[in-house]
């Protein structure tokens, strides 16, 4: 698959460069929202729950940004690409381009926010006097997997999207369940154990958690969290590309 | 030749009115009801083809018969439900030239999207994006906004991008008809440039000039099924622009044929009527009006075929001299030529009306020939029929046959029954008939006394001796490989008779001079080619000629008629052309001929080639 990206390097490239441009037309400050836009919603939050929940705990603003940072790019990403196929109907149906392209170019844009916000998170984090070090190289291994169960989610709903339009209404609920379930803004320490045991069933809450034992701990997680973590990501990106593999053919006409 | 695009029973289904199409709730309601049905559509079924390197093929039908679907089978974009479909090699397609720009990039970000889409590398854009723009003359809106251009800028840019690929196939689905004339003429040229460069292609087109001038193979689709896929293109293009008219569908090899030949058909009798409209409006027109123009469009028209009547400023020199002695007959065709020869012998006989005259079909010239005599004796004229347009000679002869006069018809003339003739005016009509050309010529030499003492024997096979031994005006024998049993018969009644075999050994063979000579002196006459034959024949029979018919060497049709003239005028009638007049020329000298006859206008027979003929070197000012 690879060497087939290869091949369409360049469309992609121009594919990125389109959804950048479409998405702040029209708009002052264009790029600037790509940062601007999460951190808002770090003050929000942390104004609102900052009391609440974070009472007696060191650095909760950078807790919370961990939080914030890996569910923003996880939503960004499978929400745009939930609807990338659909968009680009008119293209795939008449030119023949490998649509999968579509979903991936979305999912970089995301990742360019994220990686945008990635540097403002370390500048956050210095600011509130985190110890940097050797350790946060690991943090490299979260972000992989996170990229890829993003494409391994965003191929799944895209594909479902083309089949049944519900699909983005579900999307909505889903991702509300999720935000409460990824222990952004509270402690996952403070509530039942069963509930600590069913946290953990939520992949995005597992590199939330991950980002947090980096750069609030200082140290690296266990092996076997990191094969969670793996696990859950090619699981995903497995169904993901299974699904599109089958149905390849099928998407024009139900568009 | 390799195979590079195969389809090999290739079928294309769409579903509809399943649980994905109708949602929950009406799925629900239908399964209730017992009426949930999913049905099925088969865009395409059972397509095959096969095209090699170099084949352009076009793909018609009516809308709806799966065409554009079958294109992106082509193309890799849909894949068929059943059968396969190979190609081989890369593929461009240009199934929508609009598809994938984004309304609100500019024109250059547009393009190197597009050139993405369609497989370019990004230093491939970069080289060739100037000249890009250059094509589709969009240098002043590089930077606007892609949907503030118009649409014909947009397809421009579409197809300026489009053209520059160089795949092993390309596929064009109703891409040429788009934008306005000019733009149609520039798309067109540079596709017919890339197709030059032995790329194997698919166009659909509902433009079928376009198809015919592009593609060597057909593909016709009906309702996703295929009816035709040949190399036969202008055969089965004819029948579907028939289909489109009718709307009958053929089903077999013979349909086809049918459709194809009343296609024919219709376009010739448009074009035919159209025609003489025309003449007959300008001539209309001509007679109607009385400005310079008129007055001096008659002078030229007089100039050229009646010189003698103009004034005497055209007096003077030998060849002017010659110039009012020579009358020219033209005419549109061989069928109105025939009449026109037909006026002519009216003015000869000075009456309006001919007692007889004689009817052949204007392709069968076998028939044609074998009329000539019947026409000397009974100083008829030799009427060519049109079978596309008998009313044209039914109202000639309203006009031009006396009362209860007799009619001849050599031969079938499809369409032309004797009750026609007879419900329109008092007339008698014989029928010469025969199973074939050399029965109907048996036929009408039967059919009168032979009252002279030679007989001319021809091949029936062609014509290019024979016509001019019709200015004679002796029976004609018209034979084959070998004499047959009514031949031999008719020869033993007329024993005793002189034969002269008009033609060389290959025309008439040697057997059947030898046969021939049972019945009676025999010679032959013949010449190097058929000018040579044509003033052979004059040396021979006329000697002292008043003066002389000249009628094109290489249009023979017009011989037929002009010989019958010739035979009633006791002249001859020499065959003259660019180049082969020498025969011709030595003949008029010899016998000082100062008049004649041209039949056909300027372009058949041209003036210089007639002066070359009258010894003239001299260029004529008409």
């Amino acid at each position: 698959m690879l060497t087939k990206l290869k091949k369409h390097q360049f469309l992609f490239e121009e594919l990125v460069k389109r959804d950048f441009k479409q998405k702040y037309k029209r708009t002052v400050l264009g790029m600037g929202w790509s940062l601007l836009s999460p951190l808002l919603q770090l003050l929000v939050m942390s104004i609102v729950f900052g009391q609440l929940f974070g009472r007696g705990m060191e650095h909760y603003t950078i807790y919370l940004f961990c939080g914030n940072l890996i569910f923003a790019y996880f939503k960004e990403s499978t929400g745009t690409g939930m609807t990338a196929l659909m968009n680009n109907a008119r293209i795939f149906t008449k030119v023949n381009v490998p649509k999968y392209l579509f979903l991936l170019s979305k999912n970089i844009s995301s990742l360019i926010n994220f990686g945008l916000t990635l540097c403002v998170f370390f500048l956050f984090a210095a600011i509130d006097g985190i110890d940097f070090g050797l350790h946060f190289l690991a943090l490299v291994f979260p972000v992989c997997c996170l990229v890829i169960f993003n494409i391994g989610v965003g191929l799944i709903l895209s594909a479902m999207f083309v089949f049944f339009r519900d699909v983005q209404y579900l999307y909505d609920i889903f991702t509300l369940l999720l935000m409460y379930m990824s222990a952004i803004f509270y402690q996952v320490e403070s509530m039942a154990p069963w509930f600590q045991k069913l946290i953990m069933f939520n992949p995005v809450y597992c590199y939330i958690k991950y980002f947090r034992i980096v750069v609030l701990n200082g140290s690296i997680p266990s092996l076997a969290y990191h094969c969670l973590c793996a696990f859950y990501a090619l699981a995903a990106f497995s169904v993901g590309a299974f699904i599109y593999k089958k149905y390849n053919h099928k998407f024009l006409y139900y568009v | 030749m390799s195979v590079v695009v195969k389809a090999e029973n290739v079928s294309i289904r769409y579903i509809t009115g399943d649980f994905k199409d109708i949602g929950l709730k009406e799925y629900f309601v239908k399964k209730f009801k017992g009426e949930y049905n999913v049905t099925e559509f088969w865009a395409d079924k059972d397509i095959s083809f096969e095209l090699e390197k170099g084949d352009m093929l076009g793909i018609i039908g009516t809308n709806g018969a799966g065409k554009s679907t079958l294109l992106k089978a082509v193309s890799g974009i849909m894949v068929p439900t059943e059968g396969k479909m190979i190609a081989n090699g890369s593929i461009a397609a240009l199934l929508e030239l609009a598809s994938g720009f984004d309304g609100e990039l500019t024109v250059r970000e547009n393009t190197y999207l597009r050139g993405a889409m369609l497989g370019y590398t990004r230093e491939f854009m970069d080289q060739m994006y100037d000249q890009i723009i250059e094509f589709a003359e969009l240098e002043d809106f590089q930077e606007r906004p892609f949907k503030q251009l118009s649409s014909g800028m947009k397809s421009r840019l579409a197809f300026s991008i489009a053209c520059l690929v160089s795949p092993d196939i390309i596929i064009l689905d109703e891409v040429l008809s788009v934008g306005d004339g000019a733009f149609r003429k520039k798309s067109g040229d540079k596709m017919k440039e890339i197709l030059a460069g032995g790329v194997t292609g698919i166009l659909v087109s509902h433009s079928i000039a376009q198809v015919r001038e592009m593609c060597n193979k057909i593909l016709w689709l009906d309702h996703g099924k295929q009816i035709a896929f040949t190399d036969e293109t202008t055969l089965y293009l004819d029948a579907y622009e028939e289909f489109l008219v009718t709307k009958q569908l053929p089903k077999s090899r013979e349909e086809i044929e049918d459709l194809a030949k009343a296609f024919k058909l219709r376009k010739s009798k448009e074009r035919k009527k159209q025609e003489r409209t025309e003449t007959q409006k300008l001539q209309a027109i001509l007679e109607a009006g009385d400005s310079d123009a008129v007055v001096q469009a008659a002078m030229n028209i007089l100039k050229r075929t009646r010189p003698d009547v103009l004034a005497p400023e055209h007096q003077g020199e030998t060849d002017d001299l010659l110039a009012r002695f020579l009358k020219r007959v033209t005419s549109m065709d061989r069928y109105d030529m025939s009449l026109k020869i037909a006026d002519q012998m009216k003015i000869r006989m000075k009456s309006e009306k001919f007692k007889t005259v004689v009817l052949t079909d204007g392709e069968i010239l076998a028939n044609a020939l074998s009329g000539c005599y019947l026409a000397k004796r009974n100083n008829a004229p030799l009427i060519f029929v049109d079978f596309e347009d008998i009313q044209w000679v039914m109202e000639y002869l309203y006009q031009s046959l006396e009362d209860n006069g007799k009619i001849y018809i050599i031969g079938e003339i499809e369409g032309l029954t004797d009750k026609m003739l007879t419900s329109s005016m008092n007339c008698q009509i014989i029928r010469i008939e025969g199973d074939n050309v050399y029965e109907i010529n048996m036929s009408s030499l039967k059919e009168i006394k032979i009252d002279s003492d030679k007989i001319l024997v021809c091949t029936g096979e062609n014509f290019a001796d024979s016509v001019s031994a019709i200015a004679i005006g002796l029976p004609i024998l018209l034979v084959k490989d070998a004499l047959t049993d009514y031949q031999i018969e008719f020869l033993k009644n007329n024993n005793g008779k002189s034969i002269d075999i008009i033609g060389g050994e290959i025309a008439v063979n040697e057997d059947i001079e030898q046969h021939l000579k049972q019945f009676g002196p025999t010679k032959r006459i013949k010449g190097r080619t058929r000018y040579n034959t044509s003033a052979v024949i004059a040396s021979e029979f006329f000697k002292n000629p008043e003066s002389v018919v000249l009628v094109s060497g290489k249009v023979l049709t017009d011989g037929f008629c002009s010989g019958v003239y010739a035979a009633h005028t006791g002249n001859p009638m020499l065959l003259i052309d660019k180049g082969n007049n020498a025969a011709a020329a030595e003949y008029v000298a010899k016998n000082n001929i100062k008049s004649g006859i041209i039949m056909g206008g300027e372009s058949v027979v041209d003036n210089p080639t007639v002066n070359s003929v009258f010894g003239i070197e001299k260029k004529e000012d008409v």
